[in-house]
């Protein structure tokens, strides 16, 4: 009499191979011995969507970081991340870009823990004859840190950071480069924003609200870098008359299109305000999506985003399709804590303004019960892979 | 539906004969989707009755209804997509005698209808309540388990999702 776990192997690896959710996968092979032969990695389909993870923050005095799964609704990973402990992480590609305070940058890979070694912060800093990143910027040197594709899946790829010493500059890396490449963006007035690649190409929005574009030649080219500033947001917005919101701009792609996100929130803050009260950071009120036509620098207002569920982080932006998923809203903007220059005065850091936002009818729900806060590294969003 | 036997079996026609021994006369354009059967066919066996010991009679019965199904020429995509749907709601111990019997007759689309239909029965639920619809035993040392515990705490709860379906 048959029975599924003793079905032969080849007839029993189909089944993984259909099991596109992560989760379920992991689930899979964790049914019988014979069931977790079939569930190896290489039975699982890496270019499937997955809905990202909440890696929760380094509030714990422990090598262990959790993650919470939407789609659970709970911690559905305790991981051993040592690699993480401590450091300021930016989520890109699946992987993060991990940092510690003059010691050093890494790409690392939560879920199996590979590490990638950087050339140092000291070389970045060097770049410019500095020894040591100048008093008063000690918070957040680096900004952004975003990868051109997924380390795991190829070793080409680009790693772009954005970082302040004095002010703010853009430097990249290459697998097999021995240091960081500085390089400038002719014209630009404001900090980086938010970047994203996008078909080949790296595209940020600055603070000033300037859309610059910029494109990373091989390995066997160091320079030059095609760059320039395509328009100012505000040549169509008034993004920056409200002088009382705090405002913070994300870049998504979805389907071929680049969306521009904008994030509002009360009360305006200014650099270097003194230490303010516990929960006192900022609360977002309000979103706004744009399709950003880069040829022409045209804005077009979106009211709806359908059946997509966009998730927001500190280092970029991804989407799921809600009807392929437990636990995920059709419609809803997922965002987290990411007022970084404003969280940095506060006693104990950030991670209180996270929810769920309606764009239909601006509802802004819960998603995660709990409080998890931090100074170093709040909650952010990271997509599960093997 | 599966047409009983006749005496006078027409050129075109094939004998397919079940592990319980009723057999079902089928046109062997519709019966070749199956690859054994194909090379039974070209091998010439296909004049006597074709002996299939490892598929009983409902499996034949659900398997010649696919394989119509899926060579008509009146039906369109969507017809057919629809009869996929339906005719995976069936018991999980049916699924596992078609997938076999879909194997042993090598009938590549059915497969892979069969392990969709298995991938969709596990989606968002915990190890504990798939092996309560596969029945299966868990075979886990206390150490392979304890590991898996750790990493996915979710994993050996069950309290997620009890549906059976």
């Amino acid at each position: 009499m048959a029975n599924w776990a003793e079905l032969p192997h080849e007839l029993l690896v189909l089944i993984p191979k259909r099991v596109k959710v992560i989760e379920d996968f992991i689930a899979f092979g964790a049914v019988c011995t014979s069931w977790r032969t079939a569930a190896t990695k290489e039975n699982f389909d890496v270019f499937s969507p997955q809905v990202p993870l909440l890696m929760l923050a380094d509030d714990k005095d422990d090598d262990y970081r959790e993650f919470y799964s939407l789609s659970k609704g709970k911690v559905s990973r305790i991981l051993y991340l040592p690699e993480a402990r401590g450091r300021e992480c930016f989520p890109s590609e699946g992987w993060l870009f991990t940092m510690s305070y003059y010691g050093e940058f890494n790409l690392l890979h939560p879920f199996s823990r590979t590490q990638i070694q950087l050339p140092s912060p000291k070389a970045l800093l060097a770049l410019q004859g500095f020894d040591e990143i100048p008093k008063g910027e000690i918070y957040h040197m680096i900004d952004k840190a975003v990868l051109s594709a997924n380390p795991s899946l190829t070793s080409d790829y680009v790693l772009v950071i954005s970082y302040y010493t004095d002010v703010n500059h853009l430097a990249f890396w290459r697998p097999g480069d021995l240091s960081w490449t500085k390089f400038e963006i002719e014209y630009r007035v404001g900090g980086v924003f938010n970047m994203i690649y996008y078909k080949g190409q790296f595209i940020f929005v600055t603070y000033a609200g300037e859309v610059c574009v910029f494109y990373v030649p091989g390995p066997s080219i160091s320079q030059p870098i095609v760059e320039s500033r395509l328009f100012w947001l505000d040549d169509n917005l008034n993004l920056f008359r409200h002088k009382k919101h705090s405002i913070n701009f994300y870049l998504v792609e979805v389907d071929d299109k680049l969306l521009l996100v904008n994030r509002f929130a009360h009360p305006r803050r200014e650099r270097n305000e003194p230490p303010r009260e516990e929960g006192d950071g900022p609360k977002t009120f309000k979103f706004e999506v744009y399709e950003l036509d880069v040829i022409n620098g045209k804005l077009k207002k979106i009211n709806t985003l359908g059946n997509l569920a966009v998730f927001l982080s500190v280092n970029g932006a991804s989407f799921v399709e809600s009807s392929k998923f437990t636990g995920v809203k059709p419609d809803h903007i997922y965002f987290t804590d990411d007022w970084r220059e404003e969280n940095a005065v506060l006693e104990d850091g950030g991670g209180r303004d996270m929810g769920a936002y309606n764009l239909e009818d601006g509802n802004v729900e819960s998603f995660y019960p709990e409080l998890s806060l931090s100074l170093i590294c709040p909650p952010t969003w990271i997509t599960p892979s093997f | 539906m599966a047409e009983a036997a006749s005496s006078t079996i027409e050129k075109n026609n094939l004998t397919l004969k079940s592990s319980y021994g009723d057999e079902f006369v089928l046109e062997e354009s519709i019966a070749i989707q199956s690859v054994t059967i194909k090379n039974m066919v070209e091998d010439g066996c296909s004049s006597s009755v074709i002996p299939l010991s490892k598929v009983d009679t409902g499996t034949l019965i659900k398997v010649i209804e696919y394989m119509k199904m899926h060579s008509s020429t009146s039906s369109n995509e969507e017809e057919i997509q629809n009869f996929d749907k339906e005719f995976v709601r069936i018991s999980i111990k049916t699924i596992l005698n078609i997938l076999e019997a879909a194997n042993f007759l090598d009938i590549r689309s059915l497969l892979d209808l069969c392990a969709e239909a298995v991938a969709n029965r596990i989606k968002n639920k915990t190890p504990e309540v798939v092996r309560k619809i596969f029945n299966i035993t868990s075979d886990f040392t206390p150490e392979e388990e304890a590991e898996i515990r750790n990493e996915t705490p979710w994993a050996f709860e069950g309290d997620l999702d009890h549906s059976l379906d």
